[in-house]
């Protein structure tokens, strides 16, 4: 019997060939859909991702915009009250003028009134950070659908995170948007 | 943190053996590319939402397509004009300098077996599957599984010399 697991040991040495990355990358072609409905963890060093440089202006922007609801809303009816003298004709006029400023991210809002009104600088942003984090995948079984065959309904919930950093003012922003995304497998029965 | 497909890593397990298997069954490497991609996908699909899928499932869809192509007039003809090209085993695994005449005798005496106890050796030995996962694949009893690889091995070790040329044989052929 010795001889025998001998030979086994022997047999279990020899090592066949790993598919060609060709051929790996083939069988991802045709996994489709059905390719991404499970994920494992990895570490990794690599730098975060990140999308466009336009996303710096929103948080400020958004920020901005309360401060100058605020200010709108607000301020005139404090300065109203001190304010015995008759109102000029002007000033009730429905027309307002308006400056529109076109690196401002807000209708209506220079740059520097942004900057002015939220105490936050309009310049100096460091690149978003953005990740997409799956909380969740639910799989919804399987659907029928009339003149196709069956499939797979399988639901990700994800979040998508961005980071804004501003170095100067050691201003952080982090913004959270949940998303869905449904898929459907095709199925071939067999 | 990021993540990875856990097809990818599955597939890096086991798309060798598997590939090896289909080989025995296509009898030449671009039939078998063709099963291996089929049976997974079609098994992928159906259970990959799990997270993990049992190579059995795989290697029991690849036997199966591989009888249904056989059927197929239009495979029967592309197999006999490629079969006429023979693709030895030693092919299918990796090779070093100092053991190549070595893996080619013990591949050689492989390539030699019958074939159902080739693929019975060939799910044991390098597919790493039971007894039992091993007859739920090619839909044969326990017993027949255990005779078949029991045959094979004895008669690998009447064939391949060398190392166990100084022991006593005793050749038994298959019964089956």
């Amino acid at each position: 019997m010795k001889e025998l697991d001998d030979l086994e040991e022997e047999l279990k040495a020899l090592q066949p060939k790993d598919p060609t990355p060709a051929f790996t990358a083939r069988v991802e072609d045709a996994l489709g859909d059905s390719g991404s409905v499970s994920f494992r963890r990895i570490s990794s060093d690599s730098p975060k991702r990140s999308r466009s440089k336009l996303y710096f202006l929103i948080p400020p922007a958004l920020a901005l915009a309360a401060s100058l609801v605020w200010m709108l809303s607000f301020l005139p009816k404090q300065t109203g009250s001190l304010d015995t003298s008759p109102e000029p004709v002007e000033r009730s006029s429905p027309v307002a003028e308006v400056m529109e400023d076109l690196d401002s991210p807000l209708h209506g809002v220079s740059l520097e009134e942004l900057e002015t009104y939220s105490g936050m600088p309009t310049e100096g942003w460091a690149d978003p950070q953005v990740r997409e984090l799956l909380l969740d995948r639910v799989d919804e079984g399987l659907i029928q659908r009339p003149g196709f065959s069956p499939g797979r309904q399988v639901r990700f919930h994800y979040l998508d995170e961005t980071h804004w950093m501003h170095p100067a003012s050691n201003t952080r922003i982090i913004s959270t948007t949940p998303r869905q995304e449904v898929i459907i497998l095709d199925l071939d029965l067999y | 943190m990021e993540t990875e497909p856990i097809w990818k890593s599955w597939f890096a397990r086991h798309g060798a053996k598997l590939l090896l298997f289909a080989r025995q069954q296509a009898r030449n490497p671009h039939d078998a590319e063709d099963l291996v991609q089929e049976a997974f996908v079609r098994i992928w699909r159906l259970y990959g939402h799990t997270g993990e899928v049992a190579p059995g499932l795989v290697y029991r869809a690849v036997r199966r397509l591989a009888i249904d192509w056989a059927r197929s007039l239009d495979r029967r003809k592309i197999r006999e004009q490629k079969v006429v090209a023979e693709f030895p085993l030693f092919e299918s695994f990796k090779s070093s300098i100092e053991q190549n005449e070595r893996q080619k005798a013990i591949l050689a005496a492989v390539d030699r077996l019958p074939p159902e106890q080739k693929e019975v050796l060939t799910l044991k030995i390098w597919g790493e599957l039971t007894f039992d996962e091993i007859g739920r694949t090619l839909d044969l009893s326990l017993n027949t599984v255990a005779s078949r690889y029991r045959y094979a091995l004895q008669k690998l070790r009447d064939w391949i010399p060398v190392q166990l040329e100084d022991q006593p044989k005793t050749r038994e052929e298959s019964v089956e």
